[in-house]
């Protein structure tokens, strides 16, 4: 009951884009994306900031170098740095329970819309690839996990205290209605200690 | 008068923990069953508890010697009171490689095909306490800890824990089992499973699930704590195929339907018996 997990917006429908590019049309993609990019900083980019580059250095230059090396690798290096749309928030013991508690909590088929993936099955990366290193690991959920956890959350009302029920319920609603409104956009569970 | 504590001469020698991890004073925990005798116990009691992986051991390492572990304790024995009586245990555990199934428990995994099973990291949830109550008490007769009891604290832990969830389609959580994750095997910690569905077999269900997810993970061995003769609650674990048991004289795993594995089941209990005259222990 120690546990710190998270949750943050995930972006799986670009995540699932990213893994099907082509290296031609990946490199288009990550020049759409170089301001956002080199916007980042040490801690926040992997991307931009992985294997010590000299600031002189190229986009291109970087790309097709890591690429040519491990594409894997570049793959995940850009779904951690432009696939997680909200900061880390850490879920309380009776919101997550109700994820937990429920059947749909199982994993299903990974090219399924409904129900929890893991992320074990969202990065198919090759063993011999540093990208399995840099893959997180999570569970992917839908909306209705998130008002699942809503829903334990108001069932254990009073066991939480008052600012923490309402930082929790605020959160979880805020992401039910971003999740209802993108359907490319998920959930990432973290399992944390 | 009983002492608190004594010296203890193992009647099991210990190969693997390192010196300066035993504390002498305290590795002796007086245990009597009703005729008086000593149950052999013995415990690392370490403020900082035991590290496996700090000492360059894996968890493995330990449960290959008949250790347990306990929040804050590593312990082993080779007795358990039942019924008030002291009786043999062995740390059981299952070879993966040639656990190959009979046609009957191929029929307890058709049997449950359409149950949902998930594993993941443990995390306990109230359902996973109150189902672990029912089980305990239907099973066992017996109120024991809840897991919120065991796990709400941040104790030390010496090997990733990981829960194997069952799922009924209409009914929910139904079944799980809390497994360790060592580097090479898996230690099934505690298993629980509703009493009401007696004719799917949920215990042997979840156990099988439990060793196929050790098997997938290319883990060597599965343990399953220790089995207690005297308990019937326990015979189910020699019903499994490629079955051992630890032999407490040779510090060994011997295979559990082999004659010398009857011999050591046959064996007497050894103890030791206080004896108040000499205040000294009388073998």
């Amino acid at each position: 009951m120690t546990e710190k997990d998270t949750l943050r917006l995930f972006d799986l429908g670009l995540a699932r884009e990213i893994i099907a590019m082509d290296r031609d049309e990946l490199f288009r993609f990550v020049k759409s994306r170089e301001e956002q990019l080199r916007g980042m900083n040490h801690k926040r980019s992997v991307f931009v900031f992985s294997g010590d580059r000299p600031a002189t250095r190229t986009t291109a230059m970087v790309f097709y170098e890591f690429f040519d090396d491990d594409p894997a690798e570049v793959r995940q290096m850009l779904i951690n740095d432009l696939c997680y749309t909200s900061e880390p928030f850490e879920i309380n013991y009776y919101s997550r329970c109700g994820y937990f508690d429920h059947p749909s909590s199982v994993y299903v088929d990974p090219t399924s819309d409904s129900g929890a993936i893991s992320s074990n099955d969202l990065f198919p990366w090759p063993a011999e690839s540093e990208a399995s290193d840099r893959a997180d690991r999570f569970d992917v959920l839908n909306r209705d996990h998130i008002a699942l956890m809503s829903e334990s959350l108001k069932a254990n009302r009073d066991k939480v205290a008052d600012e923490e029920y309402t930082t929790q319920l605020l959160t979880l609603r805020s992401m039910e209605k971003t999740l209802s409104n993108d359907p490319n956009l998920r959930a990432a569970y973290f399992y944390q200690r | 008068m009983k002492p608190e504590y004594k010296e203890l001469s193992c009647l099991v020698n210990p190969r693997l923990t390192a010196e300066p991890r035993r504390r002498t004073d305290l590795l002796d925990f007086e245990h009597y069953d009703r005729t008086g005798e000593e149950l052999y116990i013995e415990t690392i009691n370490d403020e900082d508890a035991v590290d496996p992986f700090d000492e360059g051991l894996a968890p493995e390492d330990y449960w290959a010697e008949g250790w347990d572990f306990g929040s804050p304790l590593a312990y082993r024995h080779d007795t358990y009171q039942y019924d008030d009586v002291a009786c043999r245990m062995f740390p059981t555990r299952y070879r993966i490689a040639d656990f190959n199934l009979s046609r009957g428990f191929r029929r307890v995994l058709k049997k449950n095909a359409d149950l949902q099973c998930v594993a993941r990291p443990f995390r306990i949830t109230p359902a996973k306490d109150a189902l672990d109550q029912l089980h305990c008490y239907s099973r066992f007769q017996e109120i024991r800890a809840p897991l919120s009891s065991l796990y709400a604290k941040p104790v030390f832990r010496c090997a990733p824990q990981h829960e194997l969830t069952v799922f009924h389609p209409t009914r929910g959580l139904i079944a799980f089992s809390i497994i360790d994750i060592g580097e090479n095997a898996s230690y099934a910690v505690r298993t629980a499973w509703t009493p009401d569905e007696k004719q799917r077999s949920l215990g042997t269900y979840t156990f099988l699930k439990t060793v196929g997810y050790a098997e997938s993970l290319g883990f060597e061995h599965h343990y399953v704590g220790p089995t207690i003769l005297a308990d019937p609650a326990f015979s189910y674990k020699l019903r499994f195929p490629a079955c051992e048991i630890y032999d407490w004289e040779a510090n060994d795993w011997v295979e559990s339907e082999t004659e010398r594995a009857k011999a050591i089941f046959a064996a007497p209990l050894l103890s030791r018996r206080w004896n108040p005259e000499t205040e000294d222990w009388a073998e």
